[in-house]
């Protein structure tokens, strides 16, 4: 046994320093998930019998209800939208097709901060409502935001898309002669809807659904600002309420639990997904008219207006009219952007690493793992990120510093622990799957073969690199940067958890004057946020209609 | 033929071995190119001829052989030189066309070496070669299959490499686009003197392209001669099967000369090497056994295809044996008619009973 996993090893270390590399790089990337995994294990069951006595129900149930108010909602606007805009027709199709995404560039606590703002007692809404009938407080009920149902709303608004976007692939991809065939067997438009379309693109719909479902649980902005006790808000409040790390680490694997259920799920339904595409002509959209298309409109309109346009302009008015900026706005952003760039610079560099490995050492299972593994963190809420990253911190901490007191008898302090590479660290965790799966996708359009073709023509591997790769290469390297810097831009619990002291970013700004019910000066803090977020939206929206005129060309060619 | 009689070896391989992971996938193979000849390794996916092709190209160590072109060693077990230092090039199944670079620069590409002026020539020339002159502007995704295949091959001669290698080049082509291209490949590699060594499964291809070809069977060359010896004179039970049609005529060896089959008595023109009363198998393909309505021989007829030129007939004779049959389009007979029918062999090709 011994011998065999000697020579396993042997002819692994044999594979050169780029694999070696890579699987160092996956091995610091389960670091934190492993840290978690094992406080299971090791963890009193003290602590454990008091979150089963007290708050775990609490957790659990509004978890749940969480899931599943979100997944229902989502569902209910993302499906019908991705239906109407990819297989029917009328005015301002085109314009929703990309418009529907946009909802993706306003992080859920900055809409939910918004909506507060908007709804509570002193906003401008229930302030029209009073002025209108003459009603005072307590004369009426008014819904309350801050509330799960607030929260479930919030949340639906801008997750949607994740189904949206899904669905409305999947039914492009749908050959309409399916449709066709339905419809010589008897089947109209909407029962071939129902018994056909529908069904086909069912494993892509639950893929957009448990990627919503991953936002719901790894969101921590939105329900301790509206008080629901969930997952998330149980562990920053055990560990800063009680300084419990350990605690937090058991409450954080029983969410990690949930969690890995999500993956398997979205795993599983993506090979069904696989199964269920064939590529056909682009289908003939059902012409809508008069009611039918005002209804279409309505459906689409909806969740862009309140998803969107309305927190959106509402933190534009707050931003240039009322808010207080302060002083320390500049470095805010500052601090924000270099921090959002370093981290997006490092997953994309440890990316382009283990992508390069896993097309080198194709054959090598043990490569292949790696990269897989070191793409997990982004299912990983950043609530469990960040507890991960600070206990094995400071365990290294500890060991360091007991290891240079013995040497040189002189106390070095903290020296990981609540720095920026902390932060980096975590958010290239969080985020490398991201830059990995740019990155991947744009090295496999470049076949082997293109390698070979130029080696064959003289060409060294290096210049290979330069002369093909580098240019082939270049927009996704750029997009995987641009996607990473706005996703740590807006990363809100990760950053509260590990930031140094007294280093501030916009996302925590924004997230302490919320909590100070300045909800005001809070917006032009989102607003930034928001602006920076409509950049990778805005990629994504023109790649999908770029896709989109591919198609037709095919079609025209045919 | 005189081409087989090669002035000079330009490629050679000697019991090479080729595998990845422990696993050998080209067992001890050895075969020569000789200047200026195409050859052909033709056989079923999985017999591993791109593994082999690899192998000459650079891009796979051998684990025992070695290989050589003009006399320097090219690859042996603690040997691989580079592929870019090997003067060899390549034309690609999946093609793989540089897509960020436009015909002339992709065609370009390999000539370093040569000034602005001498590049711009060679692919100016090569462009009329391949009959695509005036291209020289557009990227590889606007031109049709076609076009992209003889731009690949263009790609690959342009430096003039000592050997160009083809793996499965038509694949992906159509077949009325295949059987105009082949030819036409074949024409532009004798015009450039190119020695080639072909990769493919189809056997009409390596028979249109070739001037000698390799069966591989698992991962070993089972016959290495012209098509027409390939077809006709098969030396071994799976070269008979894997190449054209045909049917085993059960028999019984009389001298070592004759055999008796269900069809009488056969003659072969050179001895052969089995014992007498030995069982055997004999080849027949369509075109051995001939409708005569003379002839006293009858088989009945169980199906037809009509082929424009020709019917294929599938007949049954008294002893139950199925063979094909070829006649031509006058002789329209019906399903269950029995018809004359004569063999025509040329030479005797016969198995043993029970080989495989």
């Amino acid at each position: 046994m011994k011998q065999v996993f000697a020579s396993y090893l042997l002819s692994n270390i044999r594979l050169g320093p780029l694999a070696l590399i890579a699987m160092v790089v996956a091995l610091l990337m389960l670091l934190p998930m492993a840290v978690i995994v094992a406080t299971v294990f090791t963890g009193s069951l003290d602590v454990w019998r008091h979150l089963f006595e007290t708050l775990l129900w609490d957790y659990l149930g509004n978890s749940l209800l969480l899931m599943i108010g979100v997944g229902f909602g989502v569902l209910i606007i993302g499906v019908p939208a991705a239906w109407l805009v990819s297989m029917c027709d009328f005015p301002g199709r085109k314009f929703f097709t990309w418009a529907l995404l946009l909802p993706l560039a306003m992080p859920a606590y900055i809409i939910a901060y918004t909506y507060t703002g908007l709804l509570d007692f002193a906003g401008p809404v229930q302030t029209l409502l009073r002025d209108f009938t003459g009603w005072q407080y307590g004369d009426y009920w008014f819904f309350n935001v801050r509330s799960l149902l607030g929260a479930v709303i919030m949340l639906t608004l801008v997750l949607y898309p994740y189904v949206y976007l899904l669905s409305r692939a999947a039914f492009l991809e749908q050959s309409p002669s399916i449709l066709e065939v339905g419809r010589t067997m008897g089947y109209g438009n909407r029962t071939g809807m129902l018994r056909l379309a529908l069904p086909m693109a069912r494993p892509a719909i639950v893929t957009g659904l448990t990627l919503a479902l991953m936002e719901t649980l790894a969101d921590f902005g939105t329900v301790q600002y509206f008080g629901v006790s969930t997952f998330t808000t149980g562990i920053f409040r055990t560990f800063y309420g009680f300084g419990d790390a350990a605690a937090a680490a058991q409450l954080a694997s029983v969410l990690l639990g949930f969690v890995i259920l999500l993956i398997a799920l979205e795993r599983y339904s993506r090979k069904q997904a696989r199964y269920h595409t064939v590529k056909g002509r682009s289908v003939n959209r059902i012409c809508l008219t008069k009611g039918k298309a005002l209804l279409a409109i309505w459906v689409c309109v909806f969740p862009l207006l309140f998803g969107f346009f309305i927190p959106a302009a509402q933190l534009l008015y707050w931003s240039l009219f009322e808010a207080v900026i302060g002083d320390s706005f500049a470095t805010l952003a500052w601090n924000s952007f270099y921090l959002a760039s370093a981290a997006a610079l490092i997953a994309v560099a440890c990316a382009l690493v283990l992508a390069y490995a896993k097309r080198s050492y194709h054959r090598k299972k043990l490569v292949k793992l790696s990269v897989t593994v070191a793409g997990t963190g982004y299912a990983l809420p950043g609530t469990i990120i960040a507890i991960g990253v600070l206990i094995a911190f400071a365990a290294i901490d500890h060991y360091l510093i007991g290891l240079i007191k013995q040497w040189f008898d002189v106390d070095v302090g903290l020296l990981l622990s609540g720095t920026l590479a902390a932060l980096l660290f975590a958010y290239t965790v969080r985020f490398l799957a991201v830059s990995l799966g740019g990155i991947e996708s744009g090295l496999q359009k470049i076949k082997p073969n293109v390698d070979h073709a130029a080696q064959l023509l003289g060409y060294k591997p290096f210049q290979v690199l330069r002369k093909i790769h580098m240019p082939l290469l270049k927009g996704s390297v750029l997009t995987a940067f641009l996607i990473v810097f706005v996703d740590v831009l807006k990363e809100l619990p990760a950053t509260l958890i590990l930031r140094p002291f007294n280093f501030n970013t916009l996302a925590v700004r924004a997230y302490e004057l919320a909590s100070d019910e300045r909800l005001i000066d809070a917006a032009p803090a989102s607003l930034l946020i928001v602006l920076v977020g409509l950049v990778p939206v805005i990629l994504l929206s023109r790649s999908i209609t770029v896709s989109n005129k591919h198609v037709l060309n095919k079609s025209a060619k045919k | 033929m005189e081409k087989l009689i090669a002035s000079l070896v330009q490629l050679s391989l000697e019991n090479v071995t080729v595998g990845y992971d422990g696993i050998k996938i080209v067992h001890d193979v050895s075969l020569t190119l000789g200047s200026g000849q195409i050859g052909c390794l033709l056989g079923p996916s999985g017999c591993g001829k791109s593994t082999l092709l690899r192998a000459i190209a650079g891009f796979e160590p051998v684990m025992q052989g070695e290989i050589t072109m003009e006399q320097q060693l090219l690859s042996s077990p603690t040997f691989t030189e580079t592929p870019e230092a090997r003067k060899i090039g390549m034309v690609f199944q999946d093609l793989a066309l540089f897509p960020h670079l436009t015909i002339a620069e992709n065609i370009g590409f390999g000539l370093r070496a040569l000034s602005k002026l001498q590049t711009a020539a060679r692919v100016t020339e090569l462009l009329e070669l391949i009959g695509l002159s005036g291209m020289e502007h557009r990227y590889p995704h606007s031109l049709s299959g076609g076009q992209q295949q003889r731009i690949a091959l263009a790609r690959a001669m342009a430096p003039k490499p000592k050997v160009l290698l083809l793996d499965e080049p038509f694949s992906g082509l159509d077949a009325s686009m295949r059987e105009q291209l082949v030819p036409e490949v074949r024409e532009i590699l004798l015009q450039e003197q190119m020695s080639a060594l072909l990769v493919t499964h189809d056997q009409m291809e390596a028979f249109a392209m070739a001037d000698k070809v390799a069966v591989m069977h698992e991962g070993t060359i089972v016959q290495c001669d012209t098509a027409h010896t390939i077809y006709h004179e098969p030396n071994n039970h799976f070269v008979a099967n894997f190449v054209g049609e045909g049917d085993f005529l059960g028999g019984i060896v009389l001298n070592e000369y004759d055999v008796q089959s269900s069809l009488g008595v056969l003659s072969a023109s050179e001895p052969h090497a089995f014992a007498v009363s030995q069982s055997v198998r004999i080849l027949v393909r369509p075109d051995d056994l001939l409708h005569d309505d003379d002839s006293d021989t009858k088989a009945k007829i169980v199906s037809k295809q009509f082929r424009g030129s020709h019917f294929l007939y599938r007949v049954k004779l008294e002893s139950q044996q199925e063979l094909y049959c070829f006649a031509s389009s006058h002789h329209d007979h019906a399903i269950g008619e029995d018809i004359g029918i004569k063999l025509d062999l040329d030479h005797l090709v016969m198995f043993e009973e029970g080989a495989s």
